[in-house]
């Protein structure tokens, strides 16, 4: 699984790093009991620094992304974790104030944003079976 | 645990009267890897030289493993690596008589390491330092740094006049020596980028005194640009005395501050305590950081 | 550990050159007195060459290597450049018989222990630092070295060199006891700011920056040479037109580049470089015509001879053009190197070959007493005319250098080479 950092964004490397992880095990890219790389191994091929790389992996840790097996290695845990429901709650009013205020700007209006929401629903359906091998029926 | 670098109070001035160095102090740990920055002239050449004891202090101490500098000096050495700011390298010299020059001094020296770094950097070990091209004796000067497995590696602007390629090269070979041998790093950078990439924390010389010494994670997520509005907030002294804040200075119609603190605390702290609307309160990359803090008036005070 | 720093040492590095030279000298020389005076400087010369006031340089200074042994390779460095060649040329000033020469031989020895007495003592200035002011370490070798000389002459060998051998060990055991543990790169001690108000406009004519680039410096430790041999013989100036030759090196030195970039004809800066070049040359003949040295009467032939010096520096200039001409590097090696050297040699090592040998010059001097009047015979009798003839080849000489330099792509000289972007 590739990712990248950019220094200059206006996240942290660490958050850059956490989300891209996050949002991979969200996605389906990263399966669970999945084999991240190692500190070492993610500084050298992101070229940042360990130390950073151990922090996004200890903030994952924390909030039940991930999992540290002594001698094993980092593994994406087998049980997702659920944050607070408030605290998703909160992150997800923000995304929708922003996705809502960017479609106005564009000229659009409620309705064809609520088109979007489901052609988009339909994508992360598909790739979520395709992800999971054939043999899966499509979900609607 | 005996810090690997140590500084206490360094004064230097190369002029009468007007210090370069005015009471210095930090310190490395051992695996920590510390940006030194600051404006040009600011003396991060003169306390990295003060580090390899090439030159004195002229108030306060320094000293790497435990041990003096000024006193031992050969001691020291022996366990740092050394990049200087320019090309010093002698030019008639091949890279390989360098590298036979530098076994020699250095009983520490680690043949395969010698070996796998000639081949990532692709030098040919006849070239004559002469011939190659800046990027390639930089990384020539960072080889015979490195290949003695120093347990402090001192870095003065090792980016400078390098393109982007050979900049990332060098952090790539500084990382891997990081994870290979645990050295500390102690490099002083222009390159803001470089320095989040690799850098644990900042250390930001100012008028001769440490202006900012902190995680450089501590320093995007705690430390933040405010804008205020010179309409509505005429005196910047208002602002200035809020708590937090580091400094103020006019930028076109607004007054940037730099304040301690997460954006939106800053934020709702100055929407209540100024009679100003219309502040906008943002995170700040090291870069612009650099720039806020030190940038206008030579020195920067405000 | 000494032995390895001493071969990267440059002290150490001209030795062969400095010792095979100086035997050259004296076995080509034939004015007794007049070749010690120039051995002498020359040998000032190798040692500046060497950096006699630097102690270390920066790569050497950030090496786990103490200041004393850095100390000691360059005592043992410069021991061995002053010794080999004095020993040498004292050798072959022995073996040439007669007793001029062999009274030559101790004078040499007095030579080499002023030299090195003086250069024990100035070595260790300003010890703490990496290395002391140049311009004051040279001039007070000079002074230095000029007065043991004086004062060694009057004394047999024996003595001196007895004198010799104890002093320098003397001040070399003072140096090591008072070094540092690792030499400083800055002065120790803040400088007092200077005194002098910097010119707040620049200097009332705007072009002496220019002139400063162009000139090397290194141009006027040659000029008592020229001195030398001019005051001694008027009509001898082919002897000296070669060191001109250094005077418009300047214009090929990489730290001139920025001259490249400014909106000022080429053509001015070869100008000025030539006419810096024949000054050097044609203001020591003048005194010396001036003077009536070298039997010189009549104002015209003083003008052909201050005509042809003009030429020849020209003509020296152009070879040097054509060195860094970009067609001639396009020819093969080998053609170069047939062709090339040879003139090359000629040109930079005639000029000393016809200062010290008396056949060569004779020779030079009948070819000028020869030629001279021919040439005298053809030239109109009216002063006006010559000028106007000389104006004439003047001007296609310094066409054919503007073409060159238009060409000139400089090689690298003297190991200064820009760095390779």
């Amino acid at each position: 699984m590739q990712l990248f950092v950019n220094p200059s964004d206006e996240l942290p490397l660490y958050r850059q790093i956490m989300r891209q992880i996050s949002e991979a095990i969200a996605g389906g890219r990263l399966k669970n009991g999945e084999k991240l790389a190692s500190h070492r191994e993610l500084s050298e091929q992101l070229v940042i620094a360990p130390l950073t790389v151990k922090k996004a992996y200890d903030e994952l840790e924390l909030l039940g992304f991930i999992e540290t097996q002594r001698g094993r290695g980092t593994f994406v845990s087998d049980t997702p974790p659920r944050a607070s429901r408030r605290e998703q709650a909160e992150q997800m009013q923000e995304t929708a104030r922003r996705l809502l205020s960017q479609a106005y700007l564009a000229g659009l209006r409620f309705p064809d944003v609520v088109k979007l929401l489901k052609e988009a629903d339909r994508e992360l359906g598909l790739q979520r079976d395709r992800d999971q091998g054939p043999g899966k029926k499509e979900s609607t | 645990m005996t810090p690997v670098l140590e500084f206490e109070n360094i004064a230097r001035s190369y002029k009468r009267g007007s210090p370069v160095l005015n009471g210095v102090t930090f310190s490395v740990s051992e695996g920590e890897v510390v940006g030194l920055l600051g404006r040009n002239g600011s003396g991060k050449t003169t306390l990295i030289r003060i580090a390899m004891g090439m030159l004195f202090p002229h108030a306060g101490s320094v000293h790497a493993f435990g041990v003096s500098p000024t006193k031992d000096p050969v001691a020291v050495k022996l366990r740092v690596g050394y990049v200087a700011e320019e090309q010093v390298l002698p030019g008639g010299a091949s890279i390989a008589e360098l590298i036979a020059f530098h076994r020699y001094l250095f009983p520490s020296w680690d043949a395969p390491l010698e070996r796998q770094l000639l081949d990532r950097f692709g030098l040919q070990a006849g070239a004559k330092i002469k011939h190659l091209s800046k990027g390639e004796a930089r990384q020539a000067a960072l080889l015979l740094a490195v290949c003695h497995r120093p347990e402090l590696l001192i870095l003065d602007e090792p980016a400078g006049g390098l393109d982007a390629a050979a900049r990332r090269e060098f952090l790539e070979a500084s990382i891997m020596l990081l994870n290979r041998e645990g050295t500390a790093i102690l490099f002083s950078s222009h390159y803001m980028a470089d320095v989040e990439r690799i850098g644990g924390r900042a250390v930001l010389l100012d008028g001769g005194k440490v202006r900012l010494d902190r995680d450089l994670i501590d320093l995007r997520e705690r430390v933040c640009l405010a804008m205020v509005p010179q309409a509505s907030a005429p005196d910047a002294a208002r602002i200035e005395r809020t708590p937090g804040c580091m400094r103020v200075h006019a930028v076109s119609d607004q007054w940037h501050a730099v304040f301690e603190g997460a954006p939106d605390e800053v934020q709702r702290q100055l929407a209540s305590s100024l009679p100003a609307n219309g502040v906008r309160c943002i995170p700040l990359s090291l870069e612009e950081l650099f720039v806020e803090l030190l940038g206008g008036r030579k020195g920067g005070q405000s | 550990m000494i032995y390895q720093l001493l071969r990267r040492d440059p002290a150490w590095r001209l030795v062969p050159l400095a010792a095979a030279i100086s035997g050259l000298y004296i076995l080509a020389a034939s004015r007794v007195g007049l070749s010690l005076l120039l051995f002498a400087t020359v040998l000032a010369v190798w040692l500046f060459l060497a950096g006699l006031h630097r102690r270390a340089t920066l790569f050497e200074a950030a090496l786990p290597i103490p200041a004393r042994d850095l100390f000691a390779t360059r005592c043992a460095a410069f021991a061995t450049l002053l010794w080999l060649p004095v020993l040498v040329a004292a050798g072959v000033a022995f073996l040439k018989g007669g007793p001029e020469w062999k009274a030559a031989a101790s004078v040499l020895l007095d030579c080499g222990a002023a030299a090195t007495v003086t250069t024990i003592a100035l070595l260790p200035l300003r010890l703490m630092e990496i290395e002391g002011p140049p311009q004051l370490v040279m001039s007070l070798w000079y002074l230095g070295a000029g007065a043991f000389l004086a004062a060694f002459l009057a004394l047999p060998a024996a003595p001196v060199l007895a004198f010799c051998a104890i002093a320098s060990v003397a001040l070399f055991v003072r140096a090591w006891r008072a070094m540092p543990e690792s030499f400083q790169v800055a002065p120790l001690e803040a400088q007092k700011p200077s005194r002098r108000r910097q010119a707040e406009s620049g200097p009332a004519i705007p072009w002496l920056i220019l002139l400063r680039s162009v000139v090397p410096l290194r141009s006027l430790l040659f000029l008592p040479m020229i001195f030398q041999v001019i005051f001694t013989h008027a009509a001898s100036w082919p002897v000296v037109c070669w060191v001109g030759v250094f005077a418009v090196s300047g214009l090929s030195q990489p730290n001139n580049r920025w001259l490249a970039a400014l909106p000022l004809a080429r053509r001015k800066l070869l100008a000025i470089a030539a006419a810096v070049m024949t000054l050097m040359v044609v203001a020591p003949y003048s005194v010396s015509a001036g003077f009536g040295w070298g039997g010189h009467t009549s104002f015209r032939l003083g003008l052909i001879n201050v005509i042809c010096i003009i030429l020849v520096c020209m003509g020296q200039f152009i070879l040097w053009m054509a060195w860094g001409s970009y067609r001639i590097r396009l020819l093969p090696m080998w053609f170069r190197q047939i062709v090339f050297i040879p003139v090359v040699i000629v040109v930079m090592l005639g000029g000393p070959a016809v200062a010290l040998s008396s056949r060569a010059r004779t020779a030079v001097t009948g070819l000028l007493e020869t030629f001279l009047p021919d040439l005298s015979r053809r030239l109109p009798e009216n002063p006006a005319a010559l000028l106007v003839l000389g104006a004439i080849t003047f001007a296609a000489m310094f066409w054919l250098l503007e073409k060159l330099d238009a060409q000139a792509e400089w090689p690298e000289l003297f190991g200064q080479t820009p760095a390779r972007e």
